[in-house]
């Protein structure tokens, strides 16, 4: 049984239901319905075959069908496949058994369904609120088809509710939402015993904004502006992966030229977060050269943007169906990117030349490789750590396929390691941008959409700067979004780092969190 | 150490000022041009996301920048123009114009500010940021971002003003020194951008606080901020 692939066997059972199999260019799609019943055993068995949890949500199809239905999304690294997984629940008394003891990566996911469909993870651990924060009234379900997007939710009495942590001469370190110097909003917890940092917890989805509830109903080209504007610094990874989702609901095949375009995009994206990050974390250990230097070459990098697309974070380029506007001065920007590169070498090696900058970052702030693949961290971060996950190359999208590049990766999962993992990765950004430019063929930008099923499902997914960024996406009538799921990497990670500080000192958590460099507004939508 | 030396001697200054920007204001503000328009035609008010286009004129504080109306025009009759900075001279404060005439004059040479995000997507923080690097330096105007309220003139302000952040944004007000300066960067802080009928999303500082200065723009460049900020203590 065990050599049969895991959706065979699902699929010949009884009360298992094989939805659809399609395959998206290199990647199989395969849809399995399950019974709540089946539920625990059907993730346990792809566990087993090694697969990891690419996202996970809810819809409420009450009106419609008078359920509300559970999907998880699995990938089953090696064989192209992507498994999602559809359990529906009852309307009254939603509730299903909480995978989260099974796979800790789902944790915050089911959370965030609690709060947001009011559907009950049962066995879940810690099922205090997470995106909704103390002053939201109970029984209130943003997501909820009955709760309309403009509702003004009154505010009741609450507060932050931390798991406790108590002990002689401990101390707690509240920091935020209000940070003092130029960063997102989010509030840290330090219990800490002198210096030393015991434990730290993190409130975050200050910067909530509804951004799901607001693309529903909207027609999926005017949602595609939505979610350009999820995050600043991630634009062209979510509008990608926006974009490949309705492509792949529409069942169409993008151009050539729109394919290479967008690689060019992710890439220079992936190189300004990069390179302001290397700057940045200089800023982290006040190494004046490194933060000076990243800084302009970062500005170097975000007017190259400019000329290249006219926009310097690359918004208002992507559009479900290909590109919108054509890249100009390619040839020019293609060999000023040969200067950046020389110019990163020549900074990068001074940083790494600096003694006191490498005492401060070894064994700092340190990822063990089983955390990280157990809670699922993804991104620079998770391949510091040596695990070996990008799905540029794991689950290949756009063109990705037809570039030679590597997938570089540490070992020691500190803050060095994540140093010189985006030095790494930038030099393979540096060679997958000249492939980029130099076979740009002419073709058409864009092909027309046709009339999107409703009520089907597609994800859509790209490797950002901070790693995988998933979009999740249901159809409604009249080439409308039904329901709309971002998980980014900064949703992966955020649960992560808190875990990496205790054992260090309260001044070393600036340089941990400039390390993983985690999006706020990209995790609180 | 020896090649930090070398390449601090061999580097050049590089920082610009308003006389010498090395690239303009960013994806402009679109403009109807009335004598080309077609009377009856709905098509670029029926494409705009956030209503910012009503009766052929365009708000720019609640313009996204998207373009949709632009390319939606069948006779080209929209084209871009530079994004404006806009004072507003409403002022809701109790506090006498004549403060605030004194605070600007008192600013000019020395302004000291505190940054909030207030539900930003994070772009026009990292265009705070940029205003900050060797290149735009905004430290050669005199002005320079503090860590705490109480040593602030101005509040810098980006993002829609989220359920989660309005009272951290009100605190961080009460906290200022009065009469206080308010500049609101980016789309979502001028309108409440394209989430702004979203149960969380607040729709723009304008609704919080007294504003100064709004600089619209998604995000707005490093130099169209620097602009704000000097507009708002009158030497624009």
């Amino acid at each position: 049984m065990c050599n049969q692939p895991f959706w065979k066997v699902f699929s010949e059972h009884p009360d298992c239901d094989l939805i659809k199999i399609t395959t998206n260019g290199a990647v199989r799609n395969i849809k399995l319905g399950v019974p709540v019943s089946k539920f625990s055993e059907a993730v346990d068995m792809l566990k087993k075959q090694g697969a990891f949890l690419v996202t996970m949500t809810a819809t409420d199809k009450r009106q419609q069908f008078g359920i509300f239905t559970v999907y998880t999304v699995f990938a089953l690294p090696g064989e192209n496949t992507i498994i999602e997984l559809k359990v529906v629940l009852d309307a009254e008394q939603p509730s299903y058994p909480s995978i989260t003891p099974l796979i800790p990566a789902a944790h915050w996911l089911e959370r965030e369904m609690k709060d947001m469909f009011g559907i009950i993870p049962v066995g879940h651990p810690d099922l205090r609120r997470l995106a909704v924060h103390g002053d939201w009234p109970e029984d209130i379900y943003p997501l909820r088809k009955d709760f309309a997007a403009n509702t003004v939710v009154p505010r009741v009495t609450g507060k932050l509710e931390f798991c406790s942590v108590e002990g002689e001469g401990l101390f707690q370190v509240p920091v935020g939402p209000i940070h003092a110097g130029i960063i997102e909003p989010g509030h840290f917890r330090f219990f800490t015993f002198g210096e030393d940092v015991i434990d730290l917890q993190a409130q975050l989805f200050y910067t909530h904004r509804g951004i799901e509830k607001a693309a529903e109903g909207k027609h999926y080209a005017d949602a595609a502006l939505v979610a350009e504007r999820i995050c600043g610094v991630c634009s062209a990874s979510h509008s990608v992966a926006y974009a490949q989702a309705i492509e792949t609901l529409a069942g169409v095949a993008v151009p050539k030229r729109a394919l290479y375009i967008r690689t060019i995009l992710l890439e220079m994206e992936r190189l300004y977060n990069h390179i302001g990050d290397i700057g940045n974390m200089c800023a982290g250990i006040g190494f004046s050269f490194g933060i000076s230097r990243g800084a302009m070459l970062k500005e170097r990098l975000m007017r190259m943007n400019m000329r290249l697309t006219g926009h310097r974070y690359l918004r208002g380029m992507v559009i479900p169906g290909g590109i919108q506007k054509d890249v100009a001065n390619t040839s020019e920007i293609s060999s000023e990117l040969k200067e950046v590169e020389q110019e990163l070498k020549k900074i990068t090696s001074i940083m790494l030349a600096s003694q006191s900058l490498v005492d401060r970052m070894r064994t700092t702030g340190i990822l063990p490789k089983e955390v990280a693949l157990a809670l699922g961290a993804v991104g620079p971060a998770a391949r510091a750590s040596g695990v070996k996950r990008d799905l540029r190359t794991e689950l290949p999208y756009g063109a990705y396929a037809d570039f030679a590049f590597k997938i570089p990766t540490q070992i020691e999962g500190d803050v060095l390691s994540r140093l010189n993992q985006r030095i790494e990765e930038s030099e393979q950004t540096f060679a997958i941008l000249q492939q980029a430019f130099l076979h740009l063929s002419e073709g058409a930008l864009a092909v027309e959409l046709p009339n999107l099923p409703p009520y089907r499902t597609a994800v859509g997914y790209t490797e950002s700067a901070r790693g995988a960024n998933v979009h999740w996406v249901m159809s409604g009538p009249d080439n409308r979004i039904f329901r709309y799921m971002v998980r980014s990497a900064s949703h992966c990670n955020w649960p992560v780092l808190p875990l990496c500080v205790p054992g260090n000192i309260v001044p070393d958590f600036p340089l941990i969190n400039k390390s993983f460099e985690l999006c706020y507004a990209c995790l609180d939508r | 150490m020896l090649n930090l030396v070398k390449s601090l001697i061999n580097s050049r200054i590089i920082t610009e000022d308003s006389t010498s920007w090395g690239e303009g204001f960013g994806r402009g503000l679109p403009i109807i041009h009335q004598e080309s328009c077609l009377a009856d035609c709905p098509k670029c008010e029926n494409t705009c996301p956030t209503g910012a286009l009503k009766n052929k004129v365009i708000n720019p504080r609640g313009c996204i920048f998207c373009h949709s109306c632009l390319r939606s025009c069948p006779v080209n009759a929209i084209t871009e123009t530079e994004i404006p900075v806009i004072s507003s001279s409403v002022s809701t404060e109790q506090l006498g114009q004549e403060l605030r005439s004194k605070l600007k004059k008192d600013c000019r040479r020395s302004l000291h500010i505190r940054y909030v995000d207030a539900g930003s997507c994070n772009g026009c923080d990292f265009e705070i940021n940029s205003v900050t690097n060797p290149v735009y330096d905004i430290q050669q105007y005199g002005i320079d971002f503090v860590a705490s309220p109480r040593h602030a003139d101005m509040l810098l302000v980006t993002g829609s003003v989220t359920r989660n952040l309005e009272i951290a944004l009100q605190k961080t007000y009460e906290a200022c020194p009065k009469p206080t300066l308010v500049v609101a960067v980016g789309a979502c802080a001028c309108g409440g951008g394209i989430f702004k009928e979203a149960y969380a999303a607040g729709g723009g500082v304008g609704k919080h606080l007294p504003v100064d200065v709004y600089v619209p723009g998604c995000p707005p460049t490093p130099a169209l901020i620097i602009k704000g900020i000097l507009a708002a203590i009158d030497r624009g």
